[in-house]
């Protein structure tokens, strides 16, 4: 045996160790919990529907991501009838309170900042600006935070809207689908400073 | 002595591939199936006007048979919800399987699939 084959012996010991990337993900990510719960976002835009049309828009991106998250409409329902009936007063809601009822290892707190739309003839172009916060449901240390532009979209052609040859109250709801679903991706998702991922990214197969 | 190198690397290279494979097939990730479901929640959620338990319970029993159809998860909720429109629209025994089926793909979800199943005033099994 010489030098060369001890190093080379080395070298292959330690790249089978398994978990070998995750351990440099784990010094990364101080909390990696298994599940958020997504709560309704406040919405500080002049859109009325903005905070809930984000909160649908959501829930797919961050389930995506590799996280248990309990559905919005259980979610929203279950905090108007104990009494929390909009957003800013869920938002308030005691930590230790939401990790007791719905058993979550982080919250998510978005905030709708603008969803403007400016429409044109034949266009519309629109901000979308979503702030994100995520936060250990047992020490309240934060976890991740994030805040994006999606600059201007123009037009209405954002997938949904294309596909309707309805009247312009159909497309104006579609294209503010697209346009949240859109940002909600681009907040969670894309680029490095997108939410890492988590325990359930590959999905049970069946 | 040429081939001993070539073999060396060979071995370095698989040895690299298999030690990180886990990690690479990680952060890939399969997708669930998602259908329509995003829409039932959007109707939900910003339309409940529009919609009735009757007709999101429908939707969303076929997207669990396109699932199931296709050997694809449903994402996480998709039960849970499917319980909550039964509850709503008054099949209180199909609610709790719902929400017991959601505790098992999604042990995660235990705590709170508990609670509803407690809520439908019967003794959760455990």
């Amino acid at each position: 045996m010489n030098a060369g084959h001890f190093w080379l012996g080395l070298l292959l010991a330690t790249s089978l160790v398994p978990g070998a990337g995750a351990v440099e993900r784990a010094k990364a990510e101080p909390a990696r919990p298994r599940s958020i719960l997504l709560l309704p976002p406040i919405n500080e835009s002049t859109e009325l529907d903005a905070g809930y049309i984000v909160y649908a828009a959501a829930f797919k991106p961050l389930v995506e991501r590799g996280y248990y998250v309990p559905s919005p409409l259980i979610v929203d329902r279950f905090l108007k009838e104990n009494g929390l009936t909009v957003p800013g007063e869920m938002h308030q809601a005691p930590l230790g309170k939401l990790r007791e009822v719905f058993g979550v290892d982080a919250v998510m707190y978005l905030v709708v900042h603008q969803f403007g739309t400016k429409y044109h003839l034949a266009a519309s172009s629109s901000v979308v600006q979503l702030e994100a916060r995520l936060v250990d449901s047992r020490t309240g240390e934060e976890i991740w935070t994030r805040e994006i532009s999606a600059g201007k979209l123009t037009g209405l052609n954002l997938g949904f809207a294309s596909a309707l040859s309805a009247t312009l109250t159909s497309k104006i709801a579609y294209e503010r689908r697209g346009r949240a679903a859109l940002a909600a991706n681009r907040l969670f998702a894309q680029s490095k400073e997108a939410l890492p991922q988590g325990p359930l990214a590959a999905p049970g197969k069946n | 002595m040429e081939t001993r190198i070539v073999r060396s690397w060979g071995v370095v290279a698989i040895a690299l591939v298999l030690g990180f494979a886990p990690s690479v097939c990680e952060a890939r990730g399969a997708t669930y199936h998602w259908g329509s479901i995003e829409a039932v929640l959007y109707q939900g959620l910003v339309r409940p006007e529009k919609t009735s338990p009757e007709e999101s319970i429908a939707k969303l029993r076929k997207e669990l048979e396109k699932a199931a159809a296709t050997h694809r998860a449903v994402p996480p909720g998709t039960h849970a919800l499917l319980g909550l429109l039964l509850l709503d629209s008054g099949t209180v025994a199909a609610a709790r399987e719902e929400f017991a089926m959601e505790k098992t793909l999604f042990p995660e979800s235990g705590l709170l699939m508990d609670r509803l199943i407690q809520k439908l005033g019967e003794v959760p099994k455990s």
